[in-house]
């Protein structure tokens, strides 16, 4: 065994550049491989820090149907998911009645940009009740106050990066910002939130009374979405289903809203960047059977450059194991070296994805074992062959080659 | 004691439609420290019968018995690997080294596949490179060597694993009469020093004349008008 990897070491060695151009497709399958996957695993873990950093025990509801069990009617309506017009009061305050909840908010959006002397900010206004803050746990306030009751007239708590658009450092509360030509008192400023990728959206919001929100959309009231608070972590899941029944009776049995919890939006995500992985592994895996139908030819061109090696081999005592053994250890030392540099090139790529965007990429043990797995198997499955006629050779004939 | 003892071997090879009848009928005992030169012209079947007694072919009738054991037509391939290493070994006309190898590394590889693994199978090497006159060379590679060190070599591997039988193959084919010759007294040497069984095929006269006996193949059958005794 160990004379077997010596030798197949040597026999690469010998013929650097011909191993290297021969692993060249094992190498690049690997490496696209790895980095997706830390991909993957990087924005998944992304996802779930800033869902769990959201709050706890939360429930969102928003309108559109968004079909979480049936896979094949699987996916979202994009334009009933931004329509406002769909979740009404009765909704909302049937949810923040329901005695399981502990606290709700109503959301609706408005974009207008936000105004301070001669700066503009366009942050994503946000129409809500004070009780926002205490289901989202990433709205921590940094100075002033949340704005008292829904009823509040023109005040506003600014996120972080709106603060930091309008007032740089200095501390806001009690300027007045404009939205329109209505006059805004900044009655509190928010902590920066999670600074991971997708999660930044948090810092470029603005939060106004929802009242207020309604007047400046003309009477009209606008909810997006209903968020809640659940007291007890056991029973998310059958508040999750009394809302749900709740709202189904409000709607004359319509479905067009959904009610998602922590978890329903985790594995929805992660029901997409599974499909993703799957689609995009399917492409590496075509530049793997490439890579492995190389290792193949060179290896059939190897057993027959070494025929007289195998003839004398067998002379002096080697059984056709142990000439398998020996062409399939050279395969698998090949493939392996070709994963290693794979992987390799993998670690750079993601630390310069990491360097250069928001993601963040993370290279586990499973990366690391999938890269070990893949080019082992390679190895095994397109050396098999080559390493079998290496050992069905007959002796005297090897040993007559020239 | 017999050694080697063959009963009506006979070797056909099937070419198509034809046969060739390379070896018929062969009936022959060589007895344990025996030096034996096997004669004849070219195509007479000299290497045929070799390759059958050093297990590397089966014969296509008769009986062959090795020390005391029936080498049976349908013996496995893992087994008559195992008595090749153990009992046999090898000296080839093209010396056949691994050129990859040192002359330790060739020295050594026939102890890969040998089931019992010595721990002192290092200085083993050394010790038959020594006896064998190259502990000068022991890292060399083959291509830096002469061809009479190079069967040397060969010859150190052929002991390695410590067999009965040294099967050499028109060993001194490839060189000039004067390493030849002294390739043949080193064959010589380990018949009488170290006990071994020595067959060696050869065309030349002086080589055959250092053997205890010569056996003559003509068309594959044993020359019975010249079964010679040496000294
Ligand atoms: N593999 C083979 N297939 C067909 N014929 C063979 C084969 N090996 C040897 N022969 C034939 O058998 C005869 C004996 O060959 P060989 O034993 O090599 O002779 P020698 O070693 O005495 O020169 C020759 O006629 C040769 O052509
Ligand atoms: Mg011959």
């Amino acid at each position: 065994m160990t004379d077997s990897i010596a030798s197949a070491f040597t026999s690469i060695w010998n013929n650097k550049a011909r191993s290297f151009l021969t692993v060249l497709g094992v190498v690049i399958g690997v490496a696209s491989v790895t980095t997706l996957i830390a991909l993957g695993q990087g924005l998944r873990n992304d996802v779930s820090s800033i869902v769990k950093d959201l709050g706890t025990n939360m429930i969102a509801v928003t309108s559109g149907k968004i079909d979480l069990e049936n896979s094949e009617h699987q996916g979202m309506n994009p334009a009933s998911m931004i329509s406002s017009t769909i979740l009404t009061m009765q909704d909302f305050s049937d949810i923040a009645n329901n005695p399981k909840v502990e606290v709700a908010s109503p959301m609706g959006i408005i974009s207008k940009p936000v105004k301070y002397g001669d700066k503009t900010a366009t942050p994503t206004i946000i129409g809500c009740y004070p009780e926002v803050t205490q289901v989202l746990d990433v709205m921590k306030l940094e100075s002033g106050s949340v704005f008292e009751r829904r009823d509040s007239g023109n005040e506003i708590v600014l996120n972080y990066l709106t603060r930091k658009r309008l007032f740089g450092d200095s501390d806001p509360v009690g300027q007045t910002v404009m939205i329109g030509d209505r006059e805004f008192t900044v009655v509190g400023s928010l902590e920066k939130a999670l600074e991971n990728g997708i999660g930044a959206e948090y810092n470029n919001m603005a939060l106004i009374p929802f009242d207020t929100a309604t007047e400046i959309n003309a009477g009209q009231i606008a909810m997006n979405r209903i968020i809640a608070k659940i007291g007890n972590a056991e029973e998310v899941k059958t508040a999750k289903q009394e809302i749900f029944d709740t709202l189904l009776v409000n709607h004359r049995g319509v479905e067009e809203f959904t009610v998602l919890t922590q978890d329903d939006i985790l594995d929805m995500f992660d029901s997409i960047l599974g499909l993703i992985t799957t689609m995009v592994s399917a492409i590496a895996a075509i530049s793997l059977i490439v890579g492995g139908i190389g290792i193949m030819n060179i290896m059939l061109v190897t057993v027959t450059e070494r025929t007289k090696e195998i003839g004398l081999r067998k002379a002096v005592g080697a059984a056709q194991h142990a000439i398998l053994s020996q062409f399939l250890i050279e395969a698998i030392v090949i493939t392996l070296l070709g994963g290693l540099i794979g992987l390799g090139i993998a670690v750079v790529a993601t630390q310069l994805i990491e360097a250069r965007s928001t993601l963040h990429p993370a290279v586990t043990w499973e990366v690391v074992l999938t890269a070990i797995g893949i080019s082992t198997v390679i190895g095994v499955a397109f050396g098999i062959w080559p390493a079998m006629r290496a050992a069905r050779k007959d002796p005297i004939e090897a040993l007559r080659y020239e | 004691m017999n050694l080697i003892e063959l009963n009506n071997i006979s070797k056909q090879f099937k070419m198509g439609s034809t046969t060739v009848n390379a070896l018929s009928d062969i009936s022959l005992t060589i007895q344990k420290g025996e030096m034996v030169a096997i004669t004849g012209p070219s195509g007479s079947g000299k290497t045929t019968l070799m390759n059958i007694i050093g297990l590397l072919d089966r014969p296509t009738g008769g009986e062959y018995r090795l020390g005391n054991q029936l080498i049976s037509m349908d013996m496995s391939d893992q087994k008559l690997a195992r008595l090749r290493s153990e009992k046999i070994g090898f000296v080839f006309q093209t010396f056949n080294l691994l050129p990859r190898l040192s002359a330790l590394g060739n020295v050594l590889l026939p102890t890969s596949y040998c089931r019992a693994k010595r721990t002192d199978r290092k200085s083993r090497a050394i010790q038959l490179l020594t006896l064998v006159g190259l502990e000068k060379r022991i890292q060399h590679r083959p291509a830096e060597l002469s061809g009479g060190e190079r069967q040397r070599i060969a010859i150190a591997r052929a002991l390695i694993n410590d067999p009965d039988i040294i099967l050499a193959d028109e060993p001194t084919g490839n060189l000039d009469s004067k390493t030849g010759r002294e390739i043949i007294s080193l064959l010589a040497k380990l018949n009488e020093e170290e006990g071994k069984t020595v067959l060696i095929i050869t065309h030349d006269d002086k080589v055959s004349a250092k053997c205890q006996r010569s056996i003559r193949i003509l068309d594959g059958q044993l020359d019975s008008r010249k079964l010679e005794e040496h000294d």
